[in-house]
């Protein structure tokens, strides 16, 4: 298969790998009276196991399904790391708005008093 | 897997441990133990001294590459965030330090972090998996939240509760009690 489009499998696996466990982990680390993960929570890991085996498939070099979603785990967070800088930027931007806007005073906080 | 390996893994756990401690809601009372399981992620991906294998190792050496941009960057937008002007009070040392934190963490971006030839590639393709894992998660919460039975509606307020009610409410608009 063409390097191009296995790079690009490798970094969709790695993001829908990276942010279902990260998923997995809150809702099971949030977990409070009224959330009913156990579905979720199956669903998610039977989608994990499933792209592990189809990264195992496309990469000769690993050799477990626990390789695959190391590999693909790293793939991800690499992808993340670059996506950061911007969601930072979008971010700048309003703390940008934030930082210099300018209100008129509430009259009717003075007339709370 | 070896040892240094295994830790960098056991730091992204407790990072995501800690973060998910940090929820608001029914589950605020575990959001004390967020901060120190996020210092010992933080910690134990940082200060592992122990030989790490790929492809854990180029990781790292990412993540050495963007930590310093990442941490400061975060320092500026939260002192941006504290001296930003709230019911018309502005605390120019914050903000003004801020924004130089800000514009500075910006030269330790292209000094210590290497991006990897296919950058945009990299960042489109996998946001496209974090948003399929998302629209996932959003249909799997929606079949279980429609699974549920409604429940019955609310019994009439007895008269004690409707008498306790108009008290509260004839006290807060200031309207003598009849």
């Amino acid at each position: 298969m063409n390097s191009l489009l296995l790079e690009i499998l490798y970094y969709i696996f790695g993001g829908f790998i990276l942010a279902n466990l990260s998923l997995i982990i809150f809702q099971l680390f949030s977990l409070h009276p009224y959330s009913k993960p156990t579905i979720p929570v199956v669903v998610q890991s039977i989608f994990i196991f499933i792209s592990a085996l189809v990264v195992n498939s496309l990469n000769d070099d690993l050799e477990t399904i626990a390789d695959a979603i190391r590999f693909s785990l790293v793939e991800g967070i690499l992808g993340f790391i670059v996506i950061i800088p911007f969601l930072y930027i979008l971010m700048i931007y309003f703390l940008f708005k934030a930082s210099f806007r300018k209100r008129h005073f509430d009259d009717l906080l003075d007339a709370s008093e | 897997m070896i040892l240094g390996s295994t830790l960098i893994w056991l730091a992204f756990f407790l990072l995501l441990v800690g973060f998910s401690f940090s929820r608001m809601g029914p589950s605020f009372t575990r959001s004390k133990f967020s901060i120190p399981l996020i210092l010992i992620g933080i910690l134990l991906l940082f200060f592992n001294n122990f030989s790490i294998e790929n492809p854990e190792k180029e990781l790292l050496e990412s993540l050495h590459g963007f930590a310093p941009w990442f941490f400061v960057c975060s320092l500026g937008c939260y002192l941006v965030l504290s001296g930003s002007p709230i019911y018309w009070k502005v605390q120019f040392p914050q903000l003004i330090s801020g924004w130089i934190i800000i514009l500075g963490s910006f030269y330790l971006y292209f000094e210590f972090n290497e991006l990897p030839d296919n950058f945009l590639i990299g960042a489109i393709f996998t946001a496209l998996g974090v948003i399929l894992s998302l629209f996932l998660f959003i249909l799997l919460v929606r079949f279980v939240e429609n699974r549920i039975p409604l429940e019955d509606s609310a019994p009439e307020l007895t008269e004690e509760e409707m008498n306790f009610v108009t008290k509260i409410i004839s006290i807060n608009i200031g309207v003598d009690e009849k």
